[in-house]
């Protein structure tokens, strides 16, 4: 009876949460709004509902609903993918596309290099077993989201703006190179070849990752051909993500990668995305909220005192990455005649789909580091998301883009 | 031949996704989250392709989810749909909730005497027709009454009748959805399917009752089991109320997330429904069951009929409408077992036909009594074909409650309840076009 109790007053929380105007009225940091415009403070409300709180959304409940889960996981990859059209990246120089490869490469490594020497000696594993943990806060690291860059242009009256476009471009493509080696983890824990040849095994399951997500997506181009309603193409969009998600946990990949595949394919193709992108966009806020509580509900936050001072390395030397490869990035391909030296800091913001792909590496479950490794993305997403907003437009207001 | 190239090309992924399997050991919900994806394209698909031919989508749901369910093509197997129960009940609240939001009250109170007079005499006709029909043919339609007194084939006979009254409630408001359909025939039929859905209940518990008191030695009338059924239905209603009560504040109030709200909600209902049940039968041994489609439907006919924005609530469950059928549909017809018709199609059919006949009898005289137009009157009996959930979960307890013979009884009412989904929708959305009030609610 107080499961249910408690859960009725959880809801109303939800919904009196949704409310703009307490946040828009309140003086809160800018952070703190970003926090909530992107719905991150849903994944508490999901951890206080799941198994180890409340118990309303308890491990039964939770299985039940994993296709819900995986939906807003695909959601995430297919629309990252979408934004990835050929036609649209051409109009950048390939110089942009080259800086912020090296700058997402460069982050990635300074979160690596330093976790995959502790992580062994913390959990006394070998460098083999620790490997996936290490790369998963190397890849997670390597993202950057748009949002506290939106809520800037939402806020400021910009002037110029060449950094920003600059950051927008690598925040808008930075997650590919950081997707596709996350994919690589899922490959690397199968022990056999897909295809029966001996040598390689690990890239023909990625292989296999990229060609589900390319047949899927030919599935979802055909079907979008189709004379229909926004409902109705809402179907056809999330059967076939679930499809390819579905296939890729089959087979123990990355949903991730296959559905940014799918997304790729089908922004490549003619005719598909002027539809799909715009309806997704519209339907993102709700799934993407469902998508967060659920992903609170199968978060066990364990090992807290473990993960706390890995937060802290996460974030310094993410920070030390995004720095450094902001620096040579900008510096190195000469997009802007003369770079700010602190880029990187209008980086910081990591928002949803990093949160994707930690949840994604922990759904297919793991020893006590896949939950610590969990919490510290986690936890370390939560405060970017905070200081995010306001470490870009102080850069923005040095390089006299910001009133 | 595209929607056909799209099931093809579907399927040939998914058979290759399930020949190229080696472990199957890790991760349960892969195939769950596979098949459901695989199922949601199929059964769009195979709706759309149906309507080509003037039939119902959702008959094209229902066929997908038999053909690629566990009993024919096995796609999905029996662990995979028993999975995807929580999303099916989820699915079934949200449509509940649109029927209640669909009933107006001016409109009703308009047409109380046709809906009162027709759900009694839908209710007397088909009950007597069915029930008596079964009698006189005996053992030859139900082989499994050979050598039983008559007493047996009175208490099937009254079963059999209870059942035949039942409706389905989701098919109906599916099919009025679809067709767009609005207008006094509409609300009718949606109303008199409502509320015989609910005094199907508790009939049900009378009928079961007395028959038990009737057949086994020593028995008497189990009133408790018709007080607690009662008591059903009347604590869904009160919480259907406060939950409308909760839903129209919320509107009112806040109005953000609705989507995410009406989840949470369907969500919590479903939770309290199980947990109220699991608690009520640990600490005290009561079978109380709160259900959880009564509840959404009264908590929508509240919102509709006492809150100022109940028009948003249904326009935002509109709008998610079609996922909800396609998900709720397909599942259905996946769980429908087809393989009991192979014994028993010839006592399925023979039920279906005098059951149709029955219905359409007791619709036109409540019609004729009501003052109904000819045009309604010839039609309504082909709005009230449909049957499913409840149905099937009644059909469980007469497993239960008549050992000596309720098994094959009840094969005979599952299958009987297969061929009124698969013909019911086709039947409704026909009625609904010929009396012209299909497409009327776009026009409005």
């Amino acid at each position: 009876m107080l499961k249910i109790v408690a859960g009725v007053a959880m809801l109303l929380l939800l919904g009196f949460a949704g409310q703009r105007r307490i946040f828009t009225k309140l003086p809160f940091s800018s952070g703190a709004r970003l926090i909530y415009l992107t719905g991150t403070e849903y994944i508490l409300v999901g951890a206080a509902l799941g198994g180890g709180f409340i118990g309303i959304l308890d491990e039964r409940a939770v299985r039940s609903l994993t296709p819900l889960f995986t939906l807003g996981l695909g959601f995430i990859g297919l629309l990252f993918g979408l934004q990835l059209e050929m036609k649209l990246l051409r109009r950048f120089r390939g110089r942009f596309l080259a800086a912020a490869l090296l700058q997402s490469f460069v982050t990635m490594v300074a979160v690596f290099l330093p976790f995959y020497f502790l992580l062994g000696r913390i959990f006394g594993e070998g460098s083999l077993e620790i490997l996936p943990g290490a790369l998963v806060l190397a890849t997670t690291a390597g993202c950057t989201a748009q949002s506290s860059l939106a809520m800037i242009t939402r806020e400021h009256r910009l002037v110029r703006a060449r950094v920003m476009e600059l950051l927008r471009f690598f925040a808008g493509v930075d997650a590919f190179p950081a997707l596709i080696f996350f994919g690589f983890i899922f490959c690397l824990r199968h022990t056999y070849s897909p295809f029966g040849f001996g040598a390689g095994s690990s890239f023909q399951w990625l292989f296999l990752s990229v060609a589900v997500g390319v047949f899927t997506g030919f599935l979802l181009h055909l079907l979008t051909q189709i004379n229909c309603s926004d409902e109705e193409l809402l179907i056809m969009v999330a059967g076939t993500v679930l499809f390819a998600s579905g296939i890729s946990l089959y087979f123990r990949l990355s949903p991730l990668v296959t559905t940014m595949i799918v997304g790729i394919t089908v922004a490549n193709l003619p005719g598909s995305n002027s539809r799909i992108f715009p309806m997704l966009s519209s339907i993102e806020k709700p799934l993407y909220v469902i998508f967060l509580v659920l992903a609170g509900a199968i978060w066990h936050p364990g090992g807290l005192t473990k993960a706390l001072p890995l937060v802290a390395l996460y974030l310094l030397s993410r920070f030390a990455g995004k720095i450094a490869g902001g620096y040579l990035a900008s510096a190195a391909s000469g997009l802007v005649p003369r770079p700010p030296s602190l880029l990187g800091a209008g980086l910081v913001s990591q928002g949803g789909i990093v949160i994707a792909m930690v949840m994604s590496f922990y759904q297919l479950g793991g020893g006590p580091e896949t939950e610590i490794i969990t919490s510290v993305v986690i936890i370390g997403v939560i405060f970017n998301e905070l200081v995010a907003p306001g470490l870009a437009a102080r850069l923005l207001r040095r390089a006299g883009e910001v009133d | 031949m595209r929607r056909i190239a799209g099931i093809l090309l579907a399927m040939g992924l998914m058979g290759a996704a399930l020949a190229g399997y080696r472990d199957s050991t890790g991760f349960p919900e892969a195939l769950t989250t596979l098949t459901f994806g695989f199922l949601l394209l199929a059964a769009y698909l195979t709706g759309d392709i149906l309507s080509w031919f003037k039939l119902p989508k959702i008959t094209g749901y229902i066929l997908a989810g038999i053909l690629f369910g566990p009993h024919a093509l096995s796609f999905l197997t029996e662990e995979t749909v028993l999975d995807l129960k929580l999303i099916d009940d989820l699915a079934l609240t949200f449509i509940a909730l649109a029927a209640g939001g669909e009933l107006r009250l001016n409109e009703l109170r308009e047409r109380r005497h046709t809906i009162v007079l027709t759900a009694f005499s839908l209710s007397m006709m088909v009950f007597a027709g069915v029930g008596f029909f079964t009698m006189a043919a005996g053992s030859s339609l139900l082989p499994f009454m050979e050598g039983r007194d008559a007493v047996h084939l009175i208490a099937a006979a009254a079963i059999l009748g209870t059942f035949a009254i039942a409706r389905s409630p989701s098919s109906a408001i599916a099919i009025i959805t679809e067709s767009r359909a609005r207008g006094p025939f509409t609300e009718m039929v949606l109303g008199v399917t409502v509320v015989m859905d609910v005094l199907v209940i508790a009939f049900f518990a009378v009928v079961v009752s007395l028959c038990q008191a009737a057949i086994l030695p020593g028995a008497v009338i189990d009133f408790f089991y018709i007080l607690l059924i009662a008591a059903e239905i009347t604590g869904s209603v009160l919480a259907g109320i406060l939950l409308g009560a909760v839903i129209s504040r919320y509107i009112a109030q806040v109005r953000a997330e609705i989507p995410i709200f009406l989840l949470a909600i369907a969500f919590l209902v479903t939770f309290f429904s199980r947990e109220f049940a699991a608690f009520l039968g640990g600490a005290y041994g009561i079978h109380f069951h709160p259900e959880p489609m009564l509840i959404c439907l009264t908590a929508g006919f509240w919102v509709q009929n006492r809150s100022p924005r109940g028009a948003l609530l249904i326009e935002k469950i509109d709008r998610s409408s079609l996922p909800v059928f396609v998900i709720f549909f397909s599942l259905t017809g996946a769980s429908l077992d087809i393989g009991v018709l192979r014994d028993t199609w010839l006592m399925a059919l023979l039920l279906v036909i005098v059951r149709a006949a029955f219905i359409w009898a007791g619709a036109w005289l409540g019609g004729r009594i009501g003052g109904d137009p000819p045009r309604f009157r010839r039609m309504s009996g082909f709005g009230f074909l449909t049957q499913a959930g409840v149905s099937l979960g009644l059909a469980g307890i007469v497993l239960r409650r008549f050992p000596e013979w309720g098994a094959p009884l009840s094969a005979v009412i599952v299958a009987t309840i297969t061929i009124n989904q698969l013909i019911g929708p086709v039947a409704f959305k026909m009625s609904l076009t010929r009396v012209g009030e299909a497409g009327a609610a776009r026009s409005k």
